[in-house]
């Protein structure tokens, strides 16, 4: 499945970066509603190799949640899951539940948003983490105490011992969200799914925490998936980006080509509405209209409805994601041929 | 002193003080009080935007109640347009209410989900005795399709909109009295990217249009820089610092605004300014 025109090889940007770590090929969700099927995701294909940080970016609804879900094997049974997700070449889709159980936690870890939601409030911080490590590596009660007191002490919890024995409740969100990566860590896994782990938290605590989490990248020699809809996230902390649109990749680049020339109209128009004082102190560039809901998720463009560039060919048929530069993929049959730097200002 | 022939700014706020009680004991006596807001002098002129940033629990949300009386302060003064509204009664409130308005920062939860968008629109007019009814649908008419909507859009519920739709809507019900003062309290946080630029443009424009003064309440230092005139920093009930916006970006006097303003992430990866050392502060 999938129109991707990139070369045959998957593991083909090897000469450039370290082994893919993580290989998505041809991602498609699907759910029933009203007794149609309504696809939520398609034709999602990405890599992410040991020791790189990819963004995930997207609006809501542009299927990137989804996304990182079906990387973990974690979507709801209702939900249709088609394509493959390796890690380590091994495919994860079809799995047993047994053996992803395994997998989770030890190879690949997530942390989400709300960080207190995803902790349970009836058990103390530091048996939450201890759990996962005496299930995972099977050491003693005391060994995994430990163990995890050294982890809350490496996300700089202060006075680790005493927090460890804390209620998510007596913890800020901040910190919440810190032992939610010492969680994550705790068995040392390959690949870290991030979802939106700062949003919800002040500018000065998203700080520290995307520090850590590049710290413990550095490290662990993690791979780090980093879902987030913050441009400026982004351009801080990320390798590579992959945006997306409405379920499916409309860009993925080095971060830098990605800002310096974006190719496909809806990045330049997320870039530009981004407040930029270096480049326009006072004016947000704006995309008109706003992302459609699935059931209205076409085959041709489905940004063509906003984009200020559309041709009638860019509604007649499928769009295929190409290769316009080393590690740059668009899906617009105009790619190259644009001029975004104005974009959107209308 | 101020010449006496300028006119007064549209809010003046001086020493301004609100504390919420935490604790009380069997007796019902209170015990323990959070000091929200600690002492807050600021003023908005007319056709200007202050911005109130600050982290989460600094109290700028409570400044932005305050000013309008939807809280009373405990001490303190609060002028609109001149006039002190702090000892007001509810009759002259509801008079002050049509000439200064606000916008929150969820729509879904600001809009009555039982209401058309149109009977919303009407609502403040109606509550204020302004118009006949068809000068109110005339008013209605013209102001859905100045923040972008069409006449269409008036006989849907909340629920068959988008959040920027919502919000748009918003915007409209705090114009249909013709305010002088809008306090927005974070507008545009719960948007998506692309949204939340034609939101803050709609309302640029909209202020020029009007000569609006906006009290601009928000956590997001990147939009401040598009938005405001001047930026007033609180942090734990006090404004440290209250300048115009660009003398603050370019050379804050004071360490927590610089921390604050440090801490914004750059909008291009050429001007990243990550560094792996996190500040090793207990960050609350």
């Amino acid at each position: 499945m999938g129109h991707i025109t990139r070369a045959p090889e998957p593991a083909a940007h090897d000469d450039v970066t370290p082994p893919v770590l993580l290989d998505v090929r041809g991602l498609r969700v699907e759910v029933t509603q009203a007794e149609s099927l309504i696809s939520l995701v398609d034709d999602v294909s990405f890599t992410v190799a040991a020791g790189e940080t990819v963004g995930l970016v997207g609006e809501s609804g542009s299927g990137k949640t989804v996304t990182s879900l079906a990387v973990m094997q974690l979507l709801p049974r209702a939900a249709v899951l088609s394509g493959s997700v390796r890690l380590h070449g091994q495919e994860l889709v079809g799995r047993p539940r047994r053996e992803l159980d395994r997998l989770r936690g030890s190879q690949l870890s997530m942390i989400f948003q709300e960080a207190r939601r995803s902790l349970n409030p009836v058990f103390t911080v530091g048996s939450q983490i201890s759990e996962s490590i005496r299930r995972h590596k099977g050491v003693s009660r005391t060994d995994a105490w430990a163990r995890t007191v050294e982890l809350l002490d490496l996300v700089r919890i202060p006075d680790a011992g005493r927090r460890a024995q804390q209620y998510p409740h007596e913890l800020s969100g901040g910190m919440c969200q810190r032992v939610m990566l010492a969680m994550a860590l705790a068995c040392e896994p390959d690949l870290l799914i991030a979802d939106e782990p700062t949003t919800a938290l002040d500018v000065t605590v998203q700080r520290e925490v995307l520090s850590l989490i590049k710290e413990a990248q550095l490290e662990f020699g993690l791979g780090l998936l980093l879902i987030t809809h913050d441009l400026g996230v982004v351009a801080e902390v990320c390798d590579r980006a992959i945006v997306m649109y409405a379920g499916r990749v409309v860009e993925s680049a080095p971060v830098m080509d990605l800002f310096d020339r974006p190719q496909h109209p809806y990045t330049a128009g997320l870039e530009h509405s981004m407040p930029d004082p270096v480049r326009h102190a006072s004016k947000l560039g704006t995309i008109p209209g706003t992302v459609p809901p699935a059931p209205d998720f076409t085959d041709s463009c489905r940004f063509a409805p906003r984009c200020p560039y559309e041709l009638p060919e860019c509604t007649m048929g499928p769009i295929p994601i190409e290769t316009t530069a080393p590690l740059h993929d668009v899906r617009c049959i105009r790619a190259g041929t644009l001029d975004l730097s104005e974009a959107f200002y209308a | 002193m101020p010449d006496v022939l300028a006119p007064p700014p549209t809010l003046q706020i001086t020493g301004l003080k609100k504390s919420y009680v935490v604790r009380r004991d069997l007796l019902g006596r209170v015990t323990q009080r959070f000091e929200a807001v600690k002492g807050v002098d600021l003023s908005v002129d007319a056709g200007q935007t202050l911005a109130v940033v600050g982290e989460s629990g600094a109290g700028k949300s409570t400044v932005g109640r305050l000013a309008l009386r939807l809280i009373d302060p405990d001490e303190g003064d609060i002028r609109v347009l001149g006039e002190d509204i702090t000892g007001l009664g509810r009759p002259a409130l509801k008079r002050i209410r049509a000439r200064a308005t606000m916008i929150f920062q969820d729509p879904y939860k600001s809009l009555d989900p039982k209401c058309t968008i149109r009977y919303s629109l009407n609502e403040p007019m109606i509550a204020q005795n302004i118009g006949e009814r068809d000068e109110r649908d005339a008013k209605v008419d013209a102001l859905i399709e100045r923040v972008g909507l069409s006449a269409g859009h008036l006989d849907r519920y909340p629920y068959e909109m988008s959040g920027g739709q919502l919000q748009r809507v918003a915007i409209a019900r705090a114009l249909t009295t013709d305010p002088e003062l809008v306090v927005c309290d974070e507008p545009v946080a719960a948007l998506d990217m692309s949204i939340r630029a034609q939101v803050i443009n709609l309302l640029r424009e909209i202020q020029a249009e009007r000569g609006l003064a906006y009290l601009f309440v928000t956590h997001d230092l990147s939009l401040v820089r598009v938005i405001a005139d001047r930026v007033a920093v609180m942090r734990s009930g006090l404004i440290v610092e209250n300048r115009p916006t660009g003398e603050l970006f370019d050379q804050p006097t004071q360490d927590y605004t610089r921390t604050l303003l440090s801490a914004i992430p750059a909008a291009h990866p050429r001007d990243r300014t990550f560094t792996r050392r996190s500040a090793p502060s207990d960050s609350s």
